[in-house]
């Protein structure tokens, strides 16, 4: 142990990333290579009636143009293959954007031009398009993942009857898009019965198995590559039929093919944030604790599945409160399917945070104070203990750090000038899971140390941290370990999905990395030709890349030396399973507002967290800053607008579906209780990365209200809104 | 159909004009932040580019009879680090447009050829009076910025003709640009209001982006303040708040805004009327500290 474990340390794939030596998925050359482009349906619903290829066919390059008419049955995969068909296996349309072509040429330009000519007709039906059109249709959808839509405890009905304060309200945010700045890539190279994908994929383990149910192949004659990710927020975690239709398409054709979604594409191709509404009912006391809490939200869903992507967990589990009535509902459209966006929560919990601040506005009680007064030292639906929480520390630390104690409740009071200043806060929270995980690990005849999973580097710092841990626990500098990941030729590892890489992958690094010590360190030992030759095993400590007696620092060999006289490579495995939980934090936020514009600005962010153990301050400190920042798009801007009579997404590229800027996003602090959650095999650690963000958007809404006294609702606030 | 495209490049004014006119179709390119994104949306595919990136006449600008001469390539960064001082207005307005990279690329003669209504460069040219030098193998004219735009992205261009230069009077006063997006950076305006002053002549001039078919002058919001400003006595305090209401309710009338995704008719007017009260203040402001 060195000391790595927590440092700040700089990204280890940074060089590659900014000089351009890192491979995403597009990069990769595959000689003989074909290129693919999907034609989409342009209506959200009813049957191809024509389909001519033959303008398309005629063009110079084009190589193939396959309809539904050439592929062979592909079987429709389960989890976490999210469509309920797969397309381009009959004439039926279930929402725009759906593949009905897939056209393949020597060259993208001459694919996408021949993409094209493709004359498709259709007989159109009259679709539904947003949840206001067909609220009369919402119903419990039946379980999901194993997971009801419908949770009780105690008798909230009776209990919000009998409460002495109650609030009631309605809470809505519209369809958004995840937008990784990479787009999906994927690249089918066929040898016989085995398939190579190269592949944009947040989980290449869970890509397999899909990829082996649709091509009823077992999972040995596949593999997986994706060794880095230009960001994937979820789009890129589940499995998306581009992947499976251009694996087809390449066997049809007989060469490797690759196809990459344009912009536009990724707006109906690989999930989204489905448009959501909900109405919440809080019981409380005088002194504002919670009673009963009744939570009915509707989500948009498709004829074709069910999922239910953003879940009431918050209500579910935050605070201490003994009536809970939650259902889940949705509606069916005829749009693409939704799936997990980041932060997926952070969709309920816009309005549990939102309407807590109505509650203490209501009751004159601190905001903060109310939370404080409605914490749960243990699960509320389990009644099991918690391994550990820190959340008082977190709002005592943020509320502190942006002093909150000089807030003057009234709404309106803060002015700067002209421009009206308001301070929200709210609660940050968010599942994480744990996935059983399997790491290599070699120590080489050179002595340095190479590490293979079969995870992947989303872009959140899963190299840096896996290094870390490992050379600290070998005691070697960083940069004699290296790290492979996102190749299921590697022991299959955790996705890089529902923040639990680092609580899954981290144990089974770390005992890896010890085993592998301890190894190399009873070569020694065992060797008469080492100057550690018989000093007790357990009195070796390893620092550097050295291996010293304690107390006799003279006596000094190296993984170097014991490696070299051994010969051989030292191999050895780790493995994992780690439980799933919450990590939990305070975020505290300034708006300037100026009324004669409407115009707001967040100026100021304060966040604390409990995530358990840090392993690494500097990426840990980067997903607050992603975070805040997508909750202030969430909060601000994000808005894939949908138009009602066609069911097309109107704005499906970056200039007019707006994500914050630089200069909408203020600098943000960070502060880590930083204590190890012993119930984690992680070091500590717990899943971490989507709990910032969680609590931003409600803690804008709130410091709006305290800036202006006008309580916002519905998601995105725009100027019309605010003015 | 096999899909080509010339690319032609000029290395002097006389032959980019000499191939425009032998190829009225050409798109002239110069930064491409517009030309390369409508080729990209395949909104259009010209049989050929005309790049203007290595027209030495087009990239420099000068002083000349107490205007700037400013040359249609000189990207915006360079107008924000050389011409600040002369050009308040204009550097205040390009400062605003897209991002770094944006800013290091496009230039006024780009903003001119694509006569968006949202256009930042707009306001203040119109606010200065400024003139467009426009030429062609026939001769070079130049248009008053008033009579430049006809329409939504339309102008007095002719086919052969390019964007040589913009002809902006120096400054005789404070200017002031205004913007309001849908966020902090990297945005179309939804209004943006220029303004100059000139406490030689004690003229006011005004320019509206974004709220209408062409950016607007508001003549009537000139003619009231250059009449009521108290030129003779410039303290802060001398602007009232009647004047300053009454030139942003003018300038709102003199908009002509329409309901978009951007932001509604009724909104622009209003935003409007706070941009011209403020950047008025703003103004005055300076002259009383001059
Ligand atoms: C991300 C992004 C952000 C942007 N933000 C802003 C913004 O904030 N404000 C703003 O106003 N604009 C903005 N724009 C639009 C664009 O940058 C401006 O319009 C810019 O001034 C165009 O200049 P350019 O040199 O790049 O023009 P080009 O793209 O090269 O040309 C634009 C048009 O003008 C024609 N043209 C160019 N030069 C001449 C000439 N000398 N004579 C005749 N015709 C000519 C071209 O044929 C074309 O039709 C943005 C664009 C992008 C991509």
């Amino acid at each position: 142990m060195t000391g790595l474990v927590g440092r700040g340390v700089a990204r280890v794939d940074g060089r590659a990333k900014v000089t351009g030596a890192a491979r995403y998925a597009a990069d990769h050359e595959i000689p003989g290579m074909l290129h693919g482009h999907l034609v989409l349906s342009t209506v959200a619903r009813g049957e191809i009636t024509e389909l001519d290829t033959s303008a398309a066919l005629a063009l110079p390059g084009v190589v193939a143009v396959l309809t539904h008419r050439d592929l062979p049955p592909l079987r429709v995969p389960s989890f976490p293959y999210l469509k309920g068909f797969v397309p381009m296996q009959d004439t039926r349309v279930h929402h725009s954007g759906q593949p009905v072509a897939h056209v393949v040429a020597e060259t993208p330009e001459q694919a996408r031009e021949a993409a094209n000519l493709v004359r498709v007709r259709y007989r159109a039906e009259r679709p539904t398009a947003h949840l206001a059109h067909a609220l009369d249709e919402a119903f419990l959808p039946p379980l999901f993942r194993d997971e009801p839509n419908e949770f009780v405890r105690g008798d909230a009905g009776a209990a919000l009857e009998a409460a002495a304060v109650r609030v009631e309200q309605d809470y809505s945010s519209p369809m958004m898009h995840h937008n990784p700045i990479e787009p999906h890539s994927s690249t089918a190279v066929w040898d016989g019965n085995s398939l190579t994908l190269y592949e944009s994929a947040q989980g290449i383990v869970f890509t397999r198995r899909v990829v082996s149910i649709a091509f009823d192949l077992p999972e040995a004659n596949i593999r997986i590559i994706s060794p880095y990710l230009g960001g994937g927020f979820g789009a890129k975690g589940p499995t998306w039929s581009h992947t499976l239709l251009n694996a087809a398409v390449a066997r049809e054709v007989g060469r490797p093919v690759r196809v990459t979604l344009t912009r536009a594409q990724m707006y109906t191709m690989n999930g989204h944030r489905a448009e959501y509404r909900r109405n919440l009912r809080l019981g409380a006391t005088r002194e504002g604790r919670l009673t009963a809490i009744v939570d009915t939200s509707t989500a948009q869903l498709t004829r074709t599945d069910h999922g239910v992507y953003n879940t009431s967990e918050s209500t579910l589990r935050l605070y201490d409160c003994p009536n809970v009535h939650v259902r889940q509902l949705g509606v069916r459209l005829d749009l693409p399917s939704s799936s997990y966006m980041r932060s997926p929560e952070t969709t309920a919990h816009f309005g549990l945070e939102t309407a807590l601040d109505e509650l203490a506005h209501e009751l004159g009680v601190d905001p903060v104070e109310l939370r404080i007064r409605n914490h749960a030292s243990a699960d509320p639906h389990s009644g099991e203990p918690y391994s550990s929480k820190h959340l008082l520390d977190c709002y005592r630390i943020a509320a502190r750090a942006f002093g909150w104690a000089r807030r003057d409740p009234r709404p309106g009071s803060m002015r700067d000038g002209n421009v009206r200043v308001g301070w929200g806060m709210a609660t940050e929270t968010h599942t994480f899971s744990a996935i059983q995980s399997n790491v290599e690990l070699t120590v080489d005849v050179d002595g340095r140390a190479t590490l293979r999973a079969a995870t992947q580097e989303i872009g959140t710092g899963t190299y840096t941290v896996i290094t870390q841990v490992a050379a600290d626990e070998l005691g070697m500098p960083l940069e004699h370990v290296t790290t492979l990941l996102g190749d299921t030729a590697y022991p299959d590892a955790a996705l890089s999905a529902a923040s639990a890489t680092v609580a899954s992958v981290i144990g089974p690094v770390s005992q890896a990395a010890q085993d592998a010590r301890k190894a190399v360190i009873a070569l020694a030992v065992a060797d008469p030709r080492s100057p550690l030759h018989g000093v007790p095993a357990e009195d070796v400590v390893a620092e550097r890349g050295y291996l010293f007696a304690r107390g006799d620092r003279g006596r000094r060999d190296s993984y170097r030396g014991a490696l070299a006289r051994h010969g051989r490579p030292v191999i050895v495995t780790g493995s994992r399973l780690n439980s799933s939980g919450h990590s939990y934090g305070a975020v505290f936020v300034e708006v300037r507002f100026d009324p004669r514009l409407a115009t707001l600005r967040v100026s100021r962010v304060v966040t604390a967290y409990d995530p358990g153990r840090v392993l690494n301050h500097r990426t840990a400190h980067g997903q607050v800053i992603g975070g805040v920042t997508w909750g202030i798009g969430f909060a601000l801007m994000e808005h894939t607008m949908v138009d009602p009579h066609t069911a097309r997404v109107v704005n499906p590229n970056l200039s007019t579906y707006l994500v914050p800027v630089s200069a909408d996003t203020p600098s943000v602090e960070s502060f880590f209780v930083d204590r190890p959650d012993k119930g984690s095999t992680a070091l500590g650690a717990r899943g971490f990365g989507e709990t910032p963000g969680t609590g931003v958007p409600a803690a804008i809404g709130n410091a709006i209200f305290h800036a202006t006294g006008r309580r916002l609702r519905d998601v995105p606030f725009t100027r019309d809104k605010l003015l | 159909m096999v899909v080509s495209m010339d690319f032609l490049r000029p290395a002097s004014l006389a032959e980019a004009l000499e191939l425009k006119a032998a190829n009225p179709d050409a798109v002239p390119i110069a930064g491409g932040t517009d030309v390369m994104v409508e080729l990209n949306f395949d909104k259009r595919r010209p049989a050929a580019l005309l790049d203007l990136g290595r027209v030495p006449e087009l990239a420099t600008w000068r002083a000349e009879n107490g205007r700037v001469r400013l040359g249609a390539t000189v990207p915006y960064t360079r107008i924000v680090d050389e011409l600040g001082d002369v050009l308040p207005g204009l550097a205040m307005a390009a400062r605003t447009v897209g991002s770094p990279q944006i800013r290091n690329r496009a230039g006024v003669g780009g903003n001119l050829g694509s006569a968006s209504p949202a256009g930042d460069a707009h306001p203040p040219l119109l606010a200065t009076g400024a003139d467009v030098e426009v030429a062609s193998t026939r001769g070079t004219r130049t248009v008053p910025i008033g009579e430049f735009f006809l329409g939504p992205k339309r102008s007095a261009l002719a086919a052969d003709e390019l964007v040589t230069a913009v002809l902006v009077p120096v400054a005789a006063g404070p200017q002031q640009f205004a913007k309001v997006g849908t966020r902090n950076a990297m945005v179309i305006a939804v209004c943006s209001f220029g303004l100059a002053l000139d406490t030689t002549r004690r003229t006011v001039g005004t320019g509206i982006g974004s709220a209408g078919p062409v950016p607007l002058r508001a003549a009537a919001a000139e003619d009231f303040a250059a009449e009521v400003l108290p030129w003779d006595e410039p303290a802060a305090n001398t602007l009232t708040d009647d004047t300053a209401k009454e030139f942003g309710e003018l300038v709102a009338a003199a908009a002509r805004p329409i309901d978009d995704v951007r932001g509604s008719a009724a909104y622009r007017r209003h935003a409007l009327a706070v941009l011209a009260r403020r950047t008025l203040r703003w103004a005055w402001q300076d002259v009383s500290g001059r």
